[in-house]
């Protein structure tokens, strides 16, 4: 099994549960009474654009690591399995 | 009637001691069996001050419970348990008592009176959080350790100095009360209660810290330190305005480390920056409602933060990293431990049936009720990114498929995976019975999180950065960090600054040697120059010629000082 394959698999999943939770926010956010929202941010469908917004900023985190991230030094604590004998 | 008024944290101090002379067995019973005797001694107690004594004219009280310290007790405390069960399944009696004395410290902090007592209570969590940090097995942790040290010790420094300030106001100023920000004691103290809380410029210790301890210190280290430091806040400065922007930087710092750091360990570190922010600009709000949301924030974000730090613990104590980079095929080897992280991932994103929706729900009502639209936006999308980047990102990076002629992995040992179950059904049954929490707040509260609006608008959140982050990162559109370190504040202090530093004491070197060289041959010619003209004196008729100027010259000025006073 390749590796693409493997994190297929599981992308597929994590997108049918991610899009279920999605659904369901969608669902009671039209289905509740709220009051009125003191800004737009927390208006009906308000949490989905804030979703939206942090995904974005997630993945434009990743591409800083990856633009930042490279040729540093290794970080300390890397590759010591946390055993060692009595003491 | 025999009352027992002892602070519990110090039943936790004598423990740490115990527990370098205990074997192995008998530490971890030690352990749970100190922290259930000081959840009995905290509520057994009723509110109120006790054991109060004078000192050198100053008041004493160490012991003084109260609501808010009570919620942090009973966290601290339960956490404390869990920690004991996690560290069973590994050898030190080092780190044992170093967990035993910063859990200590922090608990004894929460409930002593007076300044002086929480001073010296407060310095000894941090130095037995250095000392977790020293005990660690990881490589660079003496390191790390060293520089926790500093911090912990610059923190020190100025509130020693802040509570001096105010001592010499007058000895009653000792008493624990709510402190002028704007002030110079209050001042003082203030910049080092933003120091443990990992506020902007400082946040770089929790992360160094918790990277470089192994995974029973890393749990602990991501507990009690920065949260004795919100309590402080929260008994000192609530109301403080200028709490508001410093957390809404640390919650953006924290929320951007999170997702873009490589190591879990560290990123999960980040995303307890960021919550411990909403706690913090919860205070700064100081409403009732706020104060009682940052009590319960702080209470919920120690269960899931735990719960984290132990499932991701369990990767570092079988893999030796949790670099997302390095964990393919951990979904396969270690499904305990994956299921564990992707849990209590939800639980630190606040997703609706665990313990931190309840309290996150009522930071956005308090953010709401006055009109705070910038930190009402922070505090709601923060889920969604600690969501893409601690949950799904490892969940994806674990489920990647092993290099060919990767060896053989066993799970975590039972008790690592009882500590993380027990820490993740903590977070559930905190999350679906949220009416046992807000007891503990102070003051009545009637609040539904889970009213439609409110659950929908957090699934929405959840739901939508989720589907976003996971399309992307199954399209290869999320890249994957480069192996490094990624740059912080303590890249410059350890880059840049410690070259320049070098560099610096270098040309010191050379200028005090120049210095010393210039400075003996000038001392050499000076004193040649003296021993001459002692010669010369010693010996007066050596040459006839220079004595008799010598002589011409000494009965010239004894002539003319003569002349000098007849006339005058």
């Amino acid at each position: 099994m390749s590796s693409n394959q493997a994190r297929g698999g599981i992308v597929g999943v994590l997108i049918v549960i991610c899009l279920a939770l999605a659904g369901a926010g969608v669902v009671f956010d039209l289905a509740a009474d709220a009051g009125p929202p003191f800004w737009i941010g927390s208006a009906r469908g308000g949490g989905a654009a804030l979703g939206a917004v942090s995904a974005v900023f997630a993945v434009l985190g990743a591409y800083a690591a990856n633009a930042f991230g490279r040729g540093g030094a290794k970080a300390s604590g890397e590759g010591s399995k946390d055993v060692r004998p009595d003491a | 009637m025999f009352a027992l008024t002892l602070n519990p944290g110090f039943v936790l101090i004598a423990s740490a001691i115990l527990a370098l002379a205990a074997p192995r067995g008998a530490r971890v019973v030690l352990m749970i069996g100190a922290a259930l005797l000081a959840l009995w001694l905290l509520l057994d107690h009723e509110f109120g001050a006790a054991a109060a004594m004078a000192q050198m004219g100053l008041p004493v009280v160490l012991l003084d419970l109260d609501a808010l310290n009570r919620i942090f007790g009973i966290a601290l405390l339960i956490a404390l348990i869990v920690a004991a069960i996690y560290a069973s399944a590994r050898r030190s009696r080092y780190e044992d008592g170093a967990i035993l004395l910063m859990a200590g410290g922090a608990v004894s902090a929460l409930f002593v009176g007076d300044l002086v007592s929480f001073v010296a209570a407060s310095s000894l969590s941090g130095l037995g959080a250095a000392w977790v940090v020293f005990a660690s097995p990881i490589e660079g942790a003496g390191r790390a350790g060293a520089r926790l040290l500093m911090w912990h010790g610059l923190e020190g420094l100025l509130i020693l100095v802040g509570v001096a300030l105010r001592l010499s106001a007058g000895a009653e100023s000792s008493v624990l009360a709510r402190l002028d920000a704007e002030g110079i004691s209050g001042g003082f103290i203030l910049t080092a209660l933003l120091i443990r809380v990992g506020a902007p410029l400082a946040h770089v210790w929790l992360k160094d810290a918790v990277g470089s301890a192994s995974a029973a210190g890393a749990s602990a280290l991501s507990v009690f330190p920065s949260m004795l430091g919100v309590y402080a806040l929260a008994r000192f400065f609530p109301a403080a305005p200028i709490l508001v922007p410093v957390a809404a930087c640390m919650i953006v710092i924290g929320a951007f480390y999170a997702a873009a750091e490589d190591d879990l360990r560290r990123a999960s570190a980040y995303g307890l920056i960021a919550q411990s922010g909403v706690c913090i600009a919860l205070i700064g709000l100081g409403s009732p409602l706020a104060l009682a949301a940052a009590e319960g924030h702080a209470f919920t974000t120690i269960c899931s933060f735990l719960a984290l730090q132990m499932a991701l613990g369990n990767a570092q104590h079988r893999l030796g990293t949790t670099r997302a980079s390095q964990l393919a095929g951990l979904g396969r080897k270690m499904p305990l431990t994956t299921a564990l992280v992707f849990v209590s991932g939800l639980a630190v994103s606040a997703a609706p049936g665990f313990s931190a929706h309840a309290s996150h729900a009522l930071a956005l009502e308090a953010a709401a009720f006055w009109e705070m639209r910038l930190l009402w936006a922070l505090i709601a999308a923060l889920p969604g990114v600690l969501f893409a980047g601690l949950a799904l990102r490892a969940v994806i990076a674990a489920n990647r498929a092993p290099a060919k002629g990767d060896g053989q992995l066993h799970e975590a040992p039972y008790a690592m995976l009882l500590a993380g179950a027990l820490g993740a059904f903590f977070c559930v049954a905190v999350g679906l019975a949220p009416g046992w929490l807000y007891g503990l707040l102070p003051g009545e509260l009637s609040f539904q999180p889970f009213a439609l609006d409110r659950v929908g608008r957090q699934l929405e959140v959840l739901g939508v950065a989720g589907a976003i982050y996971v399309a992307l990162a199954g399209a290869g559109s999320v890249k994957a960090p480069a192996t490094g370190r990624l740059p912080d504040l303590d890249s410059l202090y350890s880059g840049p600054f410690a070259r320049a530093g070098r560099w610096f004491g270098a040309v010191m070197m050379r200028a005090q040697d120049a210095f010393g060289a210039f400075l003996d041959g000038l001392l050499q010619r000076a004193g040649e120059g003296a021993s001459t003209w002692v010669r010369a004196c010693d010996r007066p008729y050596a040459s006839a010629g220079d004595a008799s100027a010598w002589l011409a010259i000494a009965a010239a000025a004894v002539a003319a000082v003569v002349a000098g006073q007849t006339n005058g």
